[in-house]
Order: structure tokens, then C-alpha cells, then sequence
């Protein structure tokens, strides 16, 4: 009796060890079954220590060891049963755990890697749109800056050059003044030329009576003072002609004179205007474009952050793949330990025991000759080695 | 021309992750579900790099790679074994079958392409 009793006490603790077995295995699901069953187990334990002491200091050997043996072969059938199904149960559940994983995990793969292909779509129109050229070399924002710098000098260019003409301009008034205020002078030494010939003409003519008196003898200063007063008859026709072409000169000088005026009563003071809006437009052009140069390296930044998110997303969403390959290896180990306590059964008691003995050392070369996979136990980064 | 990876692996997800990754840098890439399907592409078209996982139904990852190692075609061309497995006896046998690399999953994306780039040059 003794020796039935305990070989009934390690089968029982064998099927205990299963049962903590799918206990440390099953997920969440499993918990409450299995730990219900281990502690059927243990009643069971129990119940066989307390026949081992009750048959020691038993009267009737005999018949404490047939009612005993059915008794603990009954409890023993309940638990494989019990264990048997709640591992087929939980080979079930872990089936739908994995098939919904899967089905969430791709579906999550697919989003991310949308993610992923519209985040690079982004950064090329960022790209696109604050560079130009074949390789995108040529950042708008340089560019812009460029000529706005280049702007700034050009009109500073402009407004130089234009007060120089505007300067330029009442010099040449003055100069202008000084001609017109010239003229008269010239006139009056014109007039005085004119009077010199004509009081000439009248001393050539009083010579030429003078000679006409003298006869013969002043036959040749007549010659002389005829010629005397040609030479006063051209003085006056040159000064008329000076005179005239004068008169001329004063009126274009005039003329130059009142176009000057115009241009040089001009309001130039608008240029200043000019150059002082031009400027402020320019400075906010340059404070902008050094905007959106900061907004380009924020977005580049951004992009970078987003591309780092998008990568510790897809390092994570790896869990699908690897706790399904936790899974599937549960789930076999789960189903052999069901499959086999369903075979344990027997109506031999002997049979019955040597089933059991079997299948605790099945399982045990089962774990011996199937390794789980995974190693990994987080989701931080595998190891890389290049051979 | 942009470079050609064929990505080898039974879990959708993990294909789908590693060819978002890699066609993100402009790569070129085909996948296969398992060892056999890889091999009979290999038969027909020649790829510049191949990623393999290790546990797969039909051809597991060092079958394929021993297979690929008797083609001419690709006894230079890098494979890269991309697998839960982190055992040193595991990354022997790959080393002896002909493995360029080993990864451990989970792969950080940054690292896939720096695996990428070395071992296409």
C-alpha cells in the first residue's frame, strides 16, 4: 500500500509541476484555471500524505488500500482532466491571442509605414520649396537675402547719385547766373566797340576832306583814310553780327537757365523717403528670410525628432514578431502537455502510472529538444555583428 | 541604379518595416515569406543584398543561405541574418553557412541602414 500510495504522490506532483508550468507560461486568461487546478493538486498531495500516515496505522490493510487506490485514482483522472482541457482551452485563446496580434500589429506596421512614406513625402516639399536647382544646392532663403542685401546697396547707390545731381544741379545754376550776369558787360563793350567805329568813320571821313584840300599832295591819304573807314564800316557789321549771335546765346542761355530752375527746384527729399521705406521693406525682407531660416532648421529638426519617433515606433511594433514566436512556442508546449494528459488516462492502475511516467519524460525531451527562440526580453535595440 | 535587397522574412510586419525603412533611403526592394520562396527568386534575378530571418515555415535562414552559397550568383553577395536568435552556437552555425552579418530583432532602423551601406560599399 505504502509503495502505491507513493508513486500516486509523485505522479500527483508531477502533475502539479505541469500545472505551474502553464501557470508561468499561460497569459492572463489562463491564471485564474490553472491556479485553481494546482491547487486541486495540492488537495490532492494532501489528501495522499494523509492516507500514507492513516495506512500506517491502519487494522485492515486490505481494504484501506482498495477504497484508497480508487479514491486517488478518481481525484487523479478529475485533475488530468481538468488540466487536459484547460490547456486545450488555452492552446484555443492563444490562437485568437495570435491571430489578433498579428492582425493589429500589421495593421499598425502598415499605418506607421504610411507614416513613414508621407513623412519623406513632407520633408521633399519642404525641401522643394525653400531650395531650387538640380541637387537642390540653392536655398531660396540665401537667395533672398542676397538680393535684398543686393537691393539695399543699389538703392543706396541710386540715392548718392542723385543727391550728387541734385548738388550738381544748383552749381550749375549758380555757373548759369554768373554767364546771364556776364552778358550785359559784353554788350556795353560791344556798344563801345560800335561807337569807336563809327567816331573812326567820322575822323576818316574829316581826313578825307582834308586830303581832297591838299590836292594833289593828299591824293594818298585819301587812299588811306578811305581805307581808314572800311576798316570802321567791318567793325560795325562784326559787332552787329557779335551782337546778334549774342542775343542768341543770352536766349539759349535763358532757356538753360529756366530748365535748370525746374530740375533744380525739384523736391528731392522724396528720395530720402525713398531710401528710408526701401530700407524698412528690406530689413523685414532680411528679418523674414532669417525666419525662415530658423523655420528651415526647426523643420529639419522636427523632421529628424519625427523620423527617430517614427523609428523607436517600428524597433516597438517589432513585439509583434517576437511575443508571437513566444506564443506559438507556448501554445506548442501547451498542446503536447493537453494532447498527453488526455492519453494518460487508462483503467490499470499500472497502466495508468507508467502513461503518466511517460509523459512527464515526453515533456521533459520536448523542453530539452525545443528551444524558445526569442532572446531578447526588451524591446531596446538587438545587437549587430558583421562577420 | 539604386541598389536591390531582397527582404526574407514569415512575419508581415517585419517585412513591411524593414522595406519602409530601406525604400525610405531610395533601395530598391522584394520580399519573400520564407526560404523557399527566396530561393526560387535568386534563381531568376540576381540581388545586390539579401536579409534574412532565421525561423521560417519550409526553408529556414541558414538553409537558404547554404543554398545561395552553391549559386555562383551569389557566393559574394552579402546576406544578412535579421532573427530573434542571439545564441552564439546559432550565430556560428550562420558564420559557417555562409551569414555576412548577424541582427538580433528588435532592429533599429538607423542600424538596418548602416548594415545596408557597409555591406553593399
Amino acid at each position: 500500500m505504502k509503495q502505491y500510495v507513493k508513486d500516486f504522490a509523485i505522479v500527483v506532483s508531477a502533475v502539479s509541476s505541469v500545472a505551474i508550468v502553464l501557470a508561468l507560461f499561460g497569459g492572463f486568461p489562463l491564471f485564474s484555471a490553472v491556479i485553481a487546478l494546482v491547487g486541486l493538486s495540492l488537495i490532492v498531495a494532501q489528501r495522499l500524505k494523509a492516507l500514507q500516515q492513516d495506512s500506517a496505522e491502519s487494522v485492515s490493510p486490505i481494504q484501506a488500500t482498495q477504497s484508497d487506490n480508487e479514491q486517488i485514482k478518481t481525484s487523479l483522472q478529475e485533475v488530468t482532466t481538468a488540466l487536459a482541457d484547460t490547456s486545450s482551452e488555452a492552446v484555443n485563446d492563444l490562437t485568437k491571442v495570435i491571430s489578433t496580434q498579428e492582425d493589429a500589429v500589421d495593421t499598425l506596421t502598415a499605418a506607421f509605414g504610411r507614416f513613414s512614406q508621407l513623412s519623406h513625402q513632407q520633408q521633399q516639399v519642404i525641401e522643394d520649396l525653400i531650395t531650387f536647382g538640380d541637387n537642390h544646392e540653392i536655398s531660396y532663403i540665401d537667395k533672398i537675402h542676397d538680393f535684398a542685401v543686393q537691393t539695399g546697396k543699389t538703392i543706396d547707390t541710386f540715392i548718392e547719385v542723385t543727391t550728387f545731381t541734385s548738388t550738381s544741379l544748383n552749381a550749375l545754376t549758380e555757373q548759369v547766373n554768373k554767364i546771364t550776369a556776364e552778358m550785359p558787360e559784353v554788350v556795353k563793350a560791344l556798344h563801345d566797340i560800335d561807337q569807336i567805329a563809327s567816331q573812326t568813320n567820322l575822323l576818316a571821313l574829316n581826313a578825307a576832306i582834308e586830303a581832297a584840300r591838299a590836292g594833289e599832295a593828299g591824293r594818298g591819304f585819301a587812299v588811306v583814310a578811305d581805307e581808314v573807314r572800311a576798316l570802321s564800316n567791318r567793325s560795325s557789321t562784326f559787332s552787329e553780327s557779335i551782337q546778334r549771335k549774342l542775343a542768341e546765346i543770352n536766349r539759349q542761355v535763358d532757356a538753360i537757365n529756366v530748365s535748370v530752375h525746374k530740375i533744380a527746384d525739384q523736391d528731392f527729399s522724396f528720395v530720402e523717403d525713398i531710401k528710408q521705406h526701401t530700407h524698412q521693406v528690406l530689413d523685414e525682407i532680411l528679418a523674414k528670410s532669417e525666419q525662415d531660416a530658423k523655420n528651415a532648421n526647426s523643420l529639419n529638426a522636427l523632421a529628424q525628432e519625427l523620423e527617430q519617433a517614427i523609428n523607436s515606433a517600428i524597433r516597438g511594433l517589432q513585439f509583434g514578431d517576437i511575443n508571437g514566436q513566444h506564443l506559438i512556442y507556448i501554445k506548442k508546449i501547451l498542446d503536447f502537455t493537453s494532447n498527453g494528459l488526455k492519453r494518460c488516462h487508462a483503467s490499470g492502475t499500472h497502466q495508468m502510472l507508467s502513461n503518466y511516467q511517460n509523459f512527464v519524460a515526453d515533456l521533459s525531451q520536448l523542453r530539452q529538444q525545443t528551444n524558445n527562440p526569442v532572446s531578447s526580453s526588451s524591446m531596446s535595440s538587438g545587437s549587430v555583428e558583421l562577420f | 541604379m539604386a541598389k536591390s535587397i531582397l527582404v526574407v522574412d514569415d512575419s508581415v510586419s517585419i517585412r513591411q518595416m524593414v522595406e519602409a525603412t530601406l525604400k525610405g533611403k531610395g533601395y530598391m526592394t522584394t520580399t519573400a515569406a520564407d526560404g523557399q520562396a527566396a530561393l526560387d527568386l535568386c534563381q531568376n534575378q540576381k540581388f545586390d543584398f539579401v536579409l534574412t530571418d532565421q525561423n521560417m515555415p519550409r526553408m529556414d535562414g541558414l538553409s537558404l543561405i547554404k543554398s545561395l552559397r552553391q549559386m555562383a550568383a551569389y557566393r559574394t553577395v552579402p546576406i544578412v541574418m535579421l532573427t530573434t536568435e542571439a545564441g552564439d552556437d546559432m550565430k556560428a552555425k550562420g558564420r559557417a553557412a555562409g551569414a555576412t552579418g548577424w541582427m538580433v530583432k528588435p532592429f533599429d532602423p538607423t542600424k538596418l541602414l548602416e548594415v545596408a551601406a557597409k555591406v553593399l560599399g
